[in-house]
C-alpha cells in the first residue's frame, strides 16, 4: 500500500514534470562540463604561474595572486561564492541570469581545484624532463608546453575526471541563486504535492546515473590517453 | 678555440665545488674528464651550457661570453647527454629526435624527420623509431639521447657520465656509439669513469680533484707519465683493480 503510493507519486511527478527535469539534467551537464573545461584551461595557466621557478617581479606578483585565489576559493563553500558573485555583479550593473552566474561560479571554483591538481601533476614529472628540454634550447615556456604539460595532464587525468563528477553533484548548490538544475527541478515538483522524499529519490537516481555514466566514459578516455604501455621493470 | 674557461668558481651554499678552473678546448677535440665523485666534473659541464650558473670567472664560447648570449640559442649549439638519459616520456623515439629541430631550429617536419632518421641510423636505433621510450633498455635510451643531441647539429656535446646508470653489459654499446660520433668530428667533453674508454677515445684527459683540474695532458702522456701525485695514486688504484679483475 505504502509502496504503491510511493511509486505512484514518483510516476506522477516524472510524467508531470518530465520537461523541467530533462531541462534540469541539461543544465546540470552544461554547468559541470563548461565548469570543468573552462576551469581546466585557466588552471593550465595558473599552475604554470604557480610552478614557474625563475620568476621575476611580475611573476612573483602573479604567483601571489594565484596562491591567494586558490586559498580563498578552496576555503569557502561554492554556495556562498555563488551568492556573492550573483548579487555583487548585479549591484555593479551586470544584468545576468542565474544560469550564466552559475556557469561563472562553477568555472571559478573548478579553476582553483584543478590548479592544485595540475601543480601536483607537474611536480610528479621528473625534473630531468624539463632540464633535457632546456638543454636542447627550448625556452621555459616551450619546455612546459611540449614536454612537461602533456605528461602532467596525463598523470592528472583521474583527478580531472573526478572533478567533473564532483561538479555534477555540487552544482546542486546553485539552486540558491535560482538555477533550475536537477535538484531544483525535482524539488519544485516535490514541493507542489509535499512529496519531498519521492522527488529527492528521483533526483538521487538521476545523479547516480549521470555520475556512473561519466566515470565509465572517463575511464575509457583515460585508457585511451594513457595508452598503457608495459614498462620494463628494470630501468636498464 | 671553441671554448675557453677562465678562472671559473662555483659554490653550492658554502661548499666550493669549482675552485678556479681554467680550460681551453679546440674544435674537434675529444676530452675525457676523470676524477672521483664530487670533484666538480658534472658541475663544470653544467656550467658550460648554463644549467648551473657560476659565481665567478668567464666562459667564452666561440669567443663570446656565454652570459651575453641568448641562453636558448647557446644551448641549441651545446648538446648535453645526461646520466639518466632524460628522454621525453611523452614522445616516441623519432619525435624525441624531431622536437628540438621543429620547435627550436624551426625546421619543417620533413627536414627534421630526415635528420632524425639519419642520426638514429648512426646510433643503430633505426628499427625502434616508433617505439615508446619506456619500452627501451637503458643502453637503447642513451643511444637515442645521443641521437637527440646530434640532431641539433651542436658545435660541442657534453656527456655527463653517460654510462654510469647502465648495466655493465650495456656500457659497451653506448661507448661504441660515442666512438662513432667522434668520427663525425664534433667536439666532445666526456665525464666518465670508464678508463679504458677514455684511453681509446680521447685526445686529452683532464683529471679533476676537489674542484680543481690537477692534470691536463694528452691522453698517452696522462696514462703513461702522469705528473701529479694524486693522479698517480688514482691511476694506480685503477690498474690494481684491473689486475684483480
Amino acid at each position: 500500500m505504502i509502496l504503491t503510493g510511493f511509486f505512484g507519486w514518483i510516476g506522477r511527478i516524472i510524467s508531470e514534470y518530465s520537461r523541467q527535469i530533462l531541462l534540469g539534467i541539461g543544465r546540470t551537464l552544461l554547468l559541470s562540463l563548461v565548469g570543468t573545461v573552462v576551469g581546466f584551461i585557466i588552471a593550465c595557466l595558473f599552475s604554470y604561474i604557480k610552478t614557474k621557478k625563475e620568476a621575476g617581479i611580475v611573476g612573483k606578483i602573479l604567483k601571489g595572486f594565484v596562491n591567494g585565489y586558490v586559498t580563498i576559493i578552496r576555503g569557502t563553500p561554492m554556495m556562498v561564492q555563488a551568492l556573492i558573485f550573483y548579487y555583487s555583479f548585479k549591484m555593479l550593473g551586470v544584468n545576468w541570469d542565474p544560469l550564466t552566474a552559475g556557469l561563472f561560479t562553477v568555472s571559478v571554483n573548478t579553476t582553483a581545484y584543478l590548479t592544485e591538481v595540475l601543480r601536483g601533476g607537474i611536480e610528479s614529472v621528473d625534473e630531468g624532463q624539463y632540464e633535457a628540454a632546456r638543454s636542447i634550447g627550448m625556452s621555459g615556456f616551450k619546455s612546459m608546453l611540449f614536454i612537461v604539460y602533456p605528461q602532467a595532464i596525463k598523470n592528472s587525468m583521474a583527478s580531472i575526471g573526478n572533478e567533473f563528477i564532483v561538479n555534477i553533484k555540487d552544482t546542486s548548490v546553485l539552486n540558491v541563486i535560482g538555477v533550475i538544475e536537477v535538484y531544483n527541478a525535482c524539488l519544485m515538483a516535490g514541493n507542489k504535492y509535499y512529496k519531498v522524499v519521492e522527488a529527492m529519490c528521483i533526483a538521487a537516481v538521476i545523479y547516480l546515473i549521470m555520475t556512473l555514466t561519466s566515470s565509465y566514459l572517463l575511464k575509457r578516455l583515460e585508457l585511451r590517453i594513457g595508452s598503457p604501455v608495459k614498462e620494463i621493470t628494470s630501468s636498464n | 678555440m671553441i671554448l675557453e674557461i677562465k678562472n671559473l668558481k662555483k659554490k653550492f651554499d658554502n661548499q666550493e665545488v669549482l675552485k678556479d678552473v681554467s680550460l681551453t678546448v679546440d674544435k674537434g677535440e675529444v676530452i675525457c674528464v676523470l676524477g672521483s665523485s664530487g670533484s666538480g666534473k658534472s658541475t663544470l659541464l653544467r656550467c658550460i651550457n648554463l644549467l648551473n650558473n657560476y659565481d665567478d670567472g668567464e666562459i667564452l664560447f666561440n669567443g663570446k661570453n656565454i652570459l651575453d648570449a641568448n641562453v636558448n640559442e647557446l644551448r641549441s649549439k651545446i648538446g648535453m647527454v645526461f646520466q639518466s638519459f632524460n628522454l621525453f616520456n611523452n614522445l616516441n623515439v623519432l619525435k624525441n629526435c624531431m622536437v628540438g629541430q621543429t620547435k627550436v631550429l624551426k625546421k619543417n617536419k620533413e627536414e627534421a624527420r630526415a635528420k632524425a632518421l639519419e642520426t638514429l641510423e648512426l646510433v643503430g636505433m633505426s628499427d625502434f623509431i616508433n617505439k615508446n621510450v619506456k619500452q627501451l633498455s637503458g643502453g637503447q635510451k642513451q643511444r637515442v639521447a645521443i641521437a637527440r643531441s646530434l640532431c641539433m647539429e651542436p658545435d660541442i656535446i657534453l656527456f655527463d657520465e653517460p654510462t654510469s646508470a647502465l648495466d655493465p653489459e650495456m656500457v659497451g654499446e653506448v661507448l661504441n656509439v660515442i666512438k662513432k660520433v667522434k668520427e663525425t668530428g664534433v667536439t666532445m667533453i666526456i665525464v666518465t669513469h670508464e678508463m679504458q674508454f677514455a684511453k681509446e677515445v680521447s685526445s686529452r684527459v683532464l683529471f679533476m680533484n676537489d674542484g680543481v683540474i690537477l692534470e691536463d695532458s694528452p691522453t698517452k702522456e696522462f696514462f703513461t707519465n702522469p705528473k701529479n701525485d694524486r693522479t698517480k695514486e688514482f691511476l694506480k688504484r685503477y690498474l690494481d683493480n684491473k689486475v684483480n679483475d
